[in-house]
């Protein structure tokens, strides 16, 4: 048996990431996914990120500004299980595909809403944009508590926002196996980005704030540099990697020394600075390759800090297959991510390529029961 | 309804990424014991974080070396439905619990098995920590390029990407079981979620450029996307996409004629006087209070938004607004905010039944379910095979 979610039929109203994301993590668990797009496409063509997000569908264009495209998407998501859309709060409506629209026609719909901040509030028609969902999530300004934000090239929120879409619709869908039932889940980037910080995140009057900065978040747990430039990370933060870090540095009496009280976590400022300043001192004695051939003989975390290509390039993550190699009509043959999860059993398929713009636009129409002559008609209003 | 009521998870994780993920199946109303050892794990020290991605759980304190804590651990794998672990490769094996152990106990288990480095290949014996990972898959290089130092990424996103992925892989692994009625194991790990995480960057075709920021201390991408300060060190960003964003962005800032400014007046001549840019735009900036301009530029259909700082949010009205934390009364925190559900729902309910548990909290209880009487509960104390 191949691909658990086979026979599930998921519609997707999605641009840039997080909703094309989603519909390709349940397509490559064997859900037949149409992507709707409109007459100028997904914006996000535009970037190579979309070939990523867009593998194992199929692609049709309509422009849902006129009543005849809208009159096919609703009878699309008739007969579909579930739909994702990741407009601006109240576009889906005004498109009449919005979650009442569509219950009605299809009560046993799961239809998934990602929207940037949330359907409330004060920023709700605000575009969400990564970056100004993470600037308002403290992202940026968290990353350096001790003096000026800094910015992160990560487009973490909509990537998380595909996760957990793909988690609560597969919720919704063992829901609807017990209960018959569709469902409305209403996900947004902000939410994805408070969720994404669940451990620095939350509020109590005893809570301890480290003193972030941007090489790390405390002395035993950030980057450092060798004597050759090159940087490692060391994260010794329990206390028998502590044990052993003293150790292997020869420097036991650490243990007694009150400028490592706390250690390993909770060596706080000011006596924090003074700690880093004493291990980077030692760590400049030697290379960088030298120390993580060293800190790994006794057992102590650490890697070096490398480039993706080094990434994309390491033995390690060939053995692992965590990527593989596609064959894109623009870009010729890309190396990617691989499906991220491994089921024994039902296991997971890449069916394809990125479609073409509007590539699977007729064959679908005709499974819909229109005609060629329909079909030319629409071409010529252009509804598709 | 709660989806997953009378789902039952033995949860054997630690740290992050594990107890997230058993988290995320407890908030849909899975029954979660979580086994613990005599020592409190170190995450307990971060007591809002543990509380956070423990909440909905039970605990159950033993000494799995002993024989008789193991077949304590072996009735509830019986009786479970997933189990979950995120030890460094071998060590469930040694315990008894890897997946072909549980498999022989329970046919129909469902299996998760969140590593560091993955199973294969020569670094599959790294523990699963996040920043091994955000420094071995290119994250921490990512802004500022190779040459540069590195960006310690706060936010543990391999880590938090396992949580969600692995919990998406549970559950189709229970909607195949509904079908087959046959369990099987579920693997990711940090790697594999760091990779899920760039899309757009872990990507590599001929004819590729890496474009890196040269700041050390980047606020940006560019000009139009990027933080700027107002005279009140307060800072925000900015993001224009599109022309009428620039022209609304120049309107609002009384900037017009940088429209007409031969520097400017194009996307491309934009980015490459982006120097010059920047630096009039953080002049103008600098003149008023951040909340100020956030409300001018927003009038304008600018796309901007605070950059705020942690204990900013949880007055804010976009987070309240949104419910993005729940309030809970903890014996040992007190009252207290914790991150919230990711996902309102129509009809699935999201349950916060319980406060994350003292160690070894409900080792009786959980005991007691297994048909052990007092006196044989008082002994296994005694012994040091359960605790507390």
């Amino acid at each position: 048996m191949s691909g658990i979610l086979s026979g599930v039929k998921v519609l997707e109203f999605g641009q840039y990431i997080a909703g094309p994301y989603t519909a390709m993590l349940l397509a490559e668990q064997g859900a037949g996914v149409v992507k709707i797009e409109r007459p100028g496409g997904d914006p996000y063509r535009s970037e190579a990120g979309f070939v990523v997000c867009n593998r194992s569908k199929k692609g049709i264009v309509l422009d849902l500004k006129t009543p005849e495209g809208q009159k096919v998407a609703r009878q699309m998501a008739e007969g579909s299980d579930v739909l994702i859309e990741n407009y601006k709060p109240g576009t889906a409506d005004r498109l009449g595909i919005g979650y009442q629209a569509v219950h009605e026609i299809n009560p046993r719909i799961i239809y998934c809403s990602i929207s940037g901040f949330g359907q409330k509030g004060p920023y709700r028609d605000i575009s969400g944009w990564d970056s100004l969902v993470l600037s308002m999530s403290t992202y940026y300004t968290e990353q350096n508590r001790v003096g000026d934000p800094v910015y992160q090239n990560l487009l973490l929120a909509s990537h998380y926002a595909s996760f957990l879409a793909s988690f609560y619709i597969a919720a919704a869908l063992l829901a609807r196996e017990i209960s018959g039932q569709g469902e409305m889940i209403d996900l947004s980037l902000l939410r994805s980005a408070v969720a994404i910080q669940p451990n620095v995140l939350g509020n109590s009057p005893s809570k301890i704030r480290f003193p972030f900065n941007v090489r790390g978040l405390m002395p035993m747990v950030r980057a450092y540099q060798g004597g050759d430039g090159q940087w490692f990370v060391l994260s010794a933060a329990s206390v028998g990697f502590f044990t052993s870090l003293c150790s292997v540095l020869d420097h036991d009496e650490w243990h007694l020394d009150p400028l490592f009280d706390g250690a390993p976590l909770l060596i706080l400022p000011p006596k924090s600075a003074q700690v880093i300043n004493l291990l980077q001192s030692i760590f400049c004695t030697k290379s960088r390759d030298e120390w993580i051939k060293i800190l790994q003989e006794a057992n102590i975390p650490c890697s070096p800090i490398q480039s993706v290509d080094q990434f994309m390039r390491h033995a390690h993550v060939a053995a692992n297959n965590l990527l593989v190699e596609m064959e894109e009509e623009k870009l010729g043959r890309i190396k990617e991510m691989n499906i991220p999860i491994e089921l024994s059993a039902t296991p997971g398929k890449i069916v394809g390529a990125s479609p073409r713009l509007g590539q699977h636009t007729q064959e679908i129409l005709s499974d819909l029961g229109y005609t060629e002559s329909d079909i030319n008609r629409f071409k010529s209003s252009k509804v598709i | 309804m709660k989806v997953l009521e009378g789902i039952h998870v033995v949860d054997f994780t630690t740290f992050l990424a594990g107890p997230y993920l058993c988290r995320l199946l407890a908030d849909l109303g899975a029954e979660v014991i979580k086994v613990e050892a005599e020592m409190p794990e170190t995450y307990r020290m971060l007591a809002i974080a543990f509380a956070s991605q423990n909440r909905n759980k039970r605990s159950i304190s033993l000494d799995l070396k002993k024989e008789q804590a193991k077949t304590i651990v072996r009735e509830l794998v019986k009786k479970a439905d997933i189990v979950v672990e995120n030890a460094r490769p071998g060590v469930m094996k040694r315990l008894g619990f890897d997946y072909d152990s549980c498999k022989a106990l329970n046919p129909e288990v469902i299996y998760v098995s969140a590593t560091g480095f993955g199973t294969k290949g020569p670094l599959a014996d790294l523990p699963g920590l996040d920043p091994l990972a955000a420094a071995f898959s290119g994250q921490m290089v990512n802004t500022c390029g190779p040459s540069n130092p590195p960006i310690y990424p706060k936010v543990t996103a391999a880590d938090v990407g396992v949580s969600a992925l692995g919990a998406f892989g549970t559950l189709l692994a229970l909607l195949a079981r509904r079908k087959t009625g046959k369990g099987q194991k579920i693997s990711t790990s940090l790697l594999h979620s760091a990779a899920a995480f760039g899309t757009n960057t872990v990507i590599d075709y001929a004819g590729m450029k890496r474009e890196y920021l040269d700041d050390h201390f980047p606020k940006g991408s560019s000009a139009t996307s990027r933080m700027y300060c107002g005279i009140d060190g307060k800072w925000f960003f900015i993001q224009c996409n599109g022309e009428q964003d620039w022209k609304n962005l120049c309107a609002s800032t009384r900037l017009e004629y940088l429209m007409s400014d031969k520097r400017f007046k194009t996307p491309a001549a934009r980015r490459r006087n982006d120097a010059a840019l920047t630096q009039i735009l953080s002049g103008c900036f600098a003149l008023a209070w951040a909340d100020s301009w956030i409300t001018l530029l927003r009038s304008n259909n600018v796309p901007v938004a605070p950059a705020l700082y942690e204990t900013e949010i949880y007055n804010e009205a976009q987070f309240l607004e949104n419910d993005t934390f729940v309030w809970q009364d903890h014996p040992e925190i007190g009252r207290s905010q914790l991150v919230g559900f990711p996902a309102p729902f129509q009809n699935i309910e999201n349950v916060l039944k319980r406060c994350s548990p003292k160690l070894g909290e409900h080792t009786s209880e959980i005991l007691g379910e297994l048909g052990y009487t007092e006196d044989q509960i008082v002994d296994l104390k005694k012994t040091k095979v359960v605790f507390y």
